[in-house]
């Protein structure tokens, strides 16, 4: 299964935006995880640095889901969106 | 896009004339006083590989649909002017210094904008020419530098009043091919981190004043240009092998006096030639871009200054301390306030009619006017919080020297948990940013950078419009 990680800019991050896909990458080490422009991925991810979400996303769309976090207690929310997308796999 | 390294290898590669101490230099890349001003422009080409700053470093070129760096991006929305400032901030934050590369996209987007109105109002070819330029720019993912300010002489004097007419940069000779430019531009900030400049006249120009009122772009080795290293405060602690006593031994900023003695410039590089009623819109688009810059980058230096302030508490032990906290909550009131304008000037900007985006004027010089302001506050509460010891601190050397060393750790040592080490470093980076190299841009630059104190005041007095805020008044109270 493979997962495209799409950050914000990151000017003013109130997290570390990195630790958290570091910690997807702990938990799921068999995830293929690669950059935002990575070519299909089943799941994209795209993580921002605060509530404002201004990545630019819109062209980027994942096989299953897309799901946009800005807070690091969104975390259990890709812990859900990893088993969903592996179910339908 | 060009790598970090890349960036690096095309301007040592390139052979400008620049003068340092009364000698000629070959390249900034391999000057120890010039170098880390090199890298604070080369951290705009390393982070735009990264992926979790390329949203805010890349943009897709309205010219060509590819994926550039932003510093080379016509903005085509008020989300790209926010997005520039947002970026802004990230490289201030990251750099710790002026990283240069602003002045050049801030004159692209006031020069694509005016040269297309002004082939509108006269029939003239600038915008063409300016839309090949800009293909190239982007193609070759350049650092270009903006040149506005003329030296200007006698300020009570207009530009064809001065006893040296060169005081003001003007056209000596116009030819079939071209036109030959003589003057100088001061204050030129990366101009030797720089592949090409782009220069503009510094004024409204007037009838009369024909031969002022020119826009052009060169390559920075063009015959004829040459540039003058400004000397930095504590700028020769950078020779003495110290990395502890610079405060900021990786990022810097430069500025110079560039000189053009008779400089040639071909017909197709050529963005205003003479029309006198467009040098103040490229003036004021230019100087209104700028001062939406100052909300990102000044905000983002801002940001490690408030974080070293945070931490030399640390090391006092004073962290605790009612009035520190309350400090380090004034310093990040100010600093977000000017993150504010920033944004706002952004948010509220609007398309031109070539098609880019204009920030609004009226609040990008409130942003700026705040700017002359705001990081004299925060570097003073810096200061305070830091002690006296950031200006008395020994050097390096003797903290390394086997006999006064242990006293040095001995006496200096704030909490146990931090090292005397450490604790002067924090101490020499709040130095460096309030008074040493970084204070150039953290401080002056926040000055008279994109125009001193009373040039926002001229303009913010034409946008405030006073009579309508009177006929606001007399409705409230019943004022026929």
């Amino acid at each position: 299964m493979t997962v495209a990680v799409k950050y914000c800019g990151g000017c003013n991050p109130r997290y570390g935006r990195l630790e958290l896909a570091a910690r997807i990458k702990k938990e799921f080490p068999w995830l293929e995880v690669g950059g935002g422009d990575a070519p299909s991925p089943d799941l994209v991810l795209v993580i921002c640095g605060c509530d404002r979400e201004c990545a630019s996303h819109g062209h980027f769309t994942g096989y299953w889901e897309k799901l946009v976090l800005s807070s690091p207690e969104g975390y259990g929310c890709i812990r859900e969106a990893i088993i969903r997308c592996m179910d339908k796999g | 896009m060009m790598t970090g390294e890349q960036y690096v290898e095309s301007i040592r590669g390139i052979n400008m004339e620049i003068w340092m101490f009364g000698e000629r230099i070959s390249s900034a890349a391999d000057s120890p006083i010039l170098r880390p001003s090199l890298n604070s422009v080369k951290a705009t080409y390393d982070l735009a590989q990264m992926d979790e700053y390329e949203d805010l470093m890349t943009a897709t070129s309205s010219l060509t649909g590819k994926k550039i760096n932003r510093f080379c991006h016509i903005h085509q929305s008020a989300e790209d002017l926010v997005k520039k400032v947002k970026m802004q901030r990230l490289l201030g934050q990251k750099t710790a210094s002026c990283f240069q590369r602003c002045v050049g996209m801030d004159a692209m987007n006031a020069l694509y904008s005016t040269a297309f109105e002004c082939d509108l109002a006269h029939g003239t070819d600038y915008y063409k020419n300016f839309v090949a330029y800009m293909n190239l720019v982007q193609e070759n993912d350049w650092t270009v530098d903006g040149a506005m300010t003329d030296p200007k002489g006698d300020r009570g004097l207009n530009p064809g009043q001065q006893s040296d007419p060169d005081l003001y940069l003007r056209v000596v000779e116009r030819r079939p091919d071209g036109i030959v430019v003589r003057g100088a531009k001061a204050h030129q900030t990366g101009i030797t981190n720089s592949h090409e400049v782009i220069v503009m006249p510094t004024v409204a120009m007037k009838p009369g004043e024909e031969d002022y009122a020119v826009s052009f772009a060169v390559p920075v080795d063009t015959k004829g240009i040459f540039m003058i290293i400004g000397r930095q405060s504590c700028d020769t602690r950078k020779l003495e092998g110290s990395a502890m006593d610079v405060g900021n031994c990786t990022y810097g900023g430069m500025e110079a006096l560039v000189v053009f003695d008779d400089v040639f410039v071909p017909n197709n590089r050529i963005f205003l030639n003479g029309e006198v009623d467009f040098s103040g819109m490229l003036v004021e688009r230019f100087a209104g871009y700028h001062r939406q810059s100052y909300g990102g980058c000044k905000v983002g230096v801002g940001d490690v200054l408030i974080g070293a302030a945070a931490l030399a508490a640390d090391c006092n032990g004073a962290q605790k301390a009612s009035h520190v906290k309350d400090k380090l909550i004034e310093m990040t009131h100010l600093n977000e306030t000017l993150y504010s304008c920033g944004i706002a000037c952004s948010a509220e900007g609007h398309a031109t009619q070539s098609g880019n985006y204009l920030i609004d004027l009226l609040l990008a010089n409130v942003c700026k006017q705040n700017v002359t302001r705001f990081p004299y506050e925060i570097t003073r509460l810096a200061e305070d919080i830091a002690g006296g010891l950031m200006v008395t601190a020994p050097s390096e050397k003797d903290l390394r020297h086997e006999k006064i060393g242990p006293y040095i750790e001995k006496y200096l040592k704030g909490v146990d948990s931090v090292s005397t080490e450490d604790r002067l470093k924090v101490l020499r980076l709040i130095e460096n940013l309030t008074l040493g190299t970084a204070a150039v841009g953290y401080r002056t630059e926040s000055m008279h950078g994109a125009g001193s104190p009373q040039a926002q005041r001229i303009m913010i007095a034409r946008q405030g419009n006073i009579a309508h805020k009177k006929e606001l008044a007399k409705a409230i109270a019943h004022i026929k």
